[in-house]
C-alpha cells in the first residue's frame, strides 16, 4: 500500500489547480492525482472552440505532466476510483492499487446526464464533455441535427450543428432556454436570436423514443410528432461523480456535502469543484456550481485548506459564452429561486438581477452587460438595497 | 523558485475571438485585466500587477486567449 501525503481524486483543473497550490505551500508533501481520462489535462472550455474550427485540439492542453512531475505532482491517469473508506484512509482503483493518505481531495467532477427513457435503439447522443465527444461533433453527419436540452452545452450543439450547414431543431422541455434561471423576456430575447440565425426552437417537446431508419435516426417526441435527423445532441446537466464514494463514510447529496471551507463531514477530506456541494455564504445554502471559474477558484482553495489554510469560499461565480456573436452571462447564484427578478431591457440587451432577502445573490444579462461591474459589487458585498435602488437600476 | 531569473512581462494581448468571459484573469489580475460589456477580458494597466501575477491570470485563461511576451519579443505563454 503506498502512501502519499495529499491525494486528490480528478485530474480536471481542479484537481491539478489544488496539487499546484499544494506544492507552492508545502515542498516535501508527496501527492498524487487521480484522473480516468488518459489525456493530459486539459480545457473542456475550448471543446466549442475545437468544434467550430476556431482553435486547434493540440492547442487545448493546459498542463504537461513532465512538468507536473518536476514539480514533485504524481499524476496517475486513465485510473478510475472505486472505492474511498475514510475511516482507513484509503482510496482504492479499478486496477486493485490501493493507496493512504494524509488528506484526501475529492474533484470528481461530473458526468453529462443521459435520457431517462430506454428506447434509443443503441442510439449514443452527441456530448460536448470530453476530447472524444469534440471529435464526434466534428465528424457529425450533416443534414438535421436534433439538439436535446436547454443550457449553454445544448447551445454549443446548437451553434455547431449549424456552422456545418445542419438544419437544426432544438427541443426544449420547458419554455425556453436555462429553466427557471430566466425570466420571460430574457428568454423570449435569447429564443429569437437562436430562431434568427435558423434554428428551429420546440419549446415543452422532449423526445420520448430514439430509433434507427436506415442511417437515420427518428426522434419522436412528446406531442406525439416525429423528426427524422442525422444526429442527436444532448446537453441536459451534469450528475456529480460520487457512486464511489458510496460506503466511504462522506456524506453526499446532490454532490459531496462541504461547509464553506470545503471540508467534508469527515476530518482531512475536502471537496471542491464541479462535484462539491459546498455551503456558499454569498446566498447561506448549500448548492453545486458547475463552470470553470468555480472549478479553478475552489481548487485553489481546498489547496490553500489542506496545507494549514482557514478561508472561507465566499465568489462571485461567472459564466459566458457568445451566442450567435450576442453575449450570454450568467453571474453569481442563478440556480435558487429568488424572492423577485428585476428586469430592464432596451433595445440592445435584456438584463435581469435575481433579489433574495433584499440582496441581488444573481444576475442573467442576454446582450452587452454595461453594469457588470455594478452588480459584481452588490452580490460580493451582499449589499441591501432599497426599492429605490432598484427603481434606479430600471432606469439607468 | 529563488534560483530563477525574475520574470519580465512586456506584452500582454487579448485574443478577442478566443476570449468567452470566464473572467478568471480579471478576478487573479484585478489591476491589470477587466470584463468590457460584450465580456471581453481588456487590459486596463499593463503593469497593474506584478508579473507572476499576470502570468498566473493567462494560466488561470480557459481559452488561452491571454498572450504574453518578454523584452525580446519571445511569447512566454501560451508555450508554443
Amino acid at each position: 500500500v503506498q502512501r502519499y501525503d495529499h491525494i486528490i481524486i480528478g485530474a480536471g483543473i481542479c484537481g491539478v489547480t489544488a496539487a499546484e497550490t499544494i506544492r507552492a505551500r508545502d515542498a516535501h508533501g508527496s501527492i498524487l492525482v487521480i484522473g480516468d481520462e488518459t489525456h493530459p489535462t486539459y480545457s473542456r472550455v475550448m471543446l466549442p472552440h475545437v468544434v467550430r474550427g476556431k482553435t486547434e485540439e493540440a492547442r487545448i492542453f493546459l498542463r504537461d505532466d513532465a512538468a507536473l512531475a518536476a514539480k514533485g505532482i504524481e499524476v496517475r491517469r486513465g485510473a478510475s476510483v472505486t472505492h474511498v473508506d475514510a475511516a482507513a484512509k484509503t482510496v482504492a482503483t479499478r486496477d486493485g492499487v490501493t493507496y493512504t493518505y494524509g488528506k484526501l481531495l475529492i474533484a470528481s467532477g461530473g458526468r453529462p446526464k443521459t435520457l431517462a427513457f430506454h428506447d434509443i435503439d443503441g442510439i449514443v447522443p452527441q456530448r460536448l464533455q470530453t476530447v472524444e465527444d469534440a471529435r464526434a461533433v466534428i465528424a457529425a453527419q450533416r443534414g438535421t441535427s436534433v439538439v436535446i436540452g436547454a443550457g449553454f452545452i445544448a447551445l454549443e450543439l446548437i451553434m455547431s450543428y449549424a456552422q456545418q450547414g445542419s438544419k437544426v431543431v432544438a427541443l426544449l422541455r420547458r419554455d425556453g432556454f436555462f429553466g427557471d434561471a430566466l425570466d420571460g423576456a430574457s428568454r423570449e430575447r435569447l429564443a429569437r436570436i437562436v430562431t434568427e440565425n435558423g434554428v428551429e426552437l420546440r419549446t415543452r417537446t422532449e423526445a420520448v423514443e430514439l430509433h434507427r431508419d436506415g442511417d437515420d435516426v427518428v426522434v419522436r417526441t412528446s406531442d406525439g410528432g416525429e423528426i427524422v435527423a442525422q444526429t442527436i445532441g444532448i446537453g441536459i446537466g451534469i450528475d456529480a461523480n460520487i457512486a464511489f464514494l458510496d460506503g466511504s463514510g462522506i456524506a453526499t447529496g446532490r454532490g459531496v456535502l462541504t461547509d464553506e471551507f470545503l471540508r467534508t463531514d469527515v476530518a482531512d477530506v475536502y471537496a471542491a469543484g464541479d462535484v462539491a456541494e459546498f455551503l456558499d455564504p454569498l446566498v447561506g445554502v448549500r448548492h453545486v456550481v458547475g463552470n470553470w471559474q468555480n472549478a479553478l477558484f475552489q481548487g485553489k482553495l481546498a489547496g490553500e485548506n489542506m496545507t494549514g489554510g482557514d478561508i472561507a469560499f465566499s465568489r462571485v461565480t461567472a459564466y459566458s459564452i457568445t451566442c450567435f456573436g450576442v453575449p450570454v452571462s450568467f453571474l453569481g447564484a442563478t440556480d435558487i429561486a429568488p424572492d423577485r427578478r428585476v428586469v430592464r431591457e432596451d433595445g440592445a440587451g435584456t438584463v435581469q438581477l435575481l433579489i433574495k432577502d433584499a440582496r441581488i445573490i444573481g444576475a442573467t444579462c442576454i446582450g452587452p452587460f454595461a453594469d457588470r461591474a455594478w452588480v459584481m459589487e452588490r452580490i460580493e458585498g451582499r449589499t441591501i438595497l432599497t426599492d429605490a435602488d432598484l427603481a434606479g437600476f430600471r432606469q439607468s | 523558485m529563488a534560483d530563477k531569473q525574475p520574470l519580465k512581462i512586456s506584452k500582454i494581448h487579448v485574443d478577442r475571438d478566443l476570449c468567452i468571459g470566464a473572467a478568471t484573469c480579471a478576478v487573479i489580475a484585478l489591476k491589470t485585466f477587466k470584463m468590457d460589456d460584450e465580456n471581453k477580458a481588456v487590459i486596463i494597466d499593463p503593469n497593474g500587477d506584478d508579473a507572476e501575477t499576470i502570468l498566473m491570470a493567462a494560466e488561470s485563461c480557459p481559452t488561452k486567449a491571454i498572450f504574453l511576451e518578454d523584452e525580446n519579443g519571445t511569447q512566454i505563454y501560451p508555450n508554443a
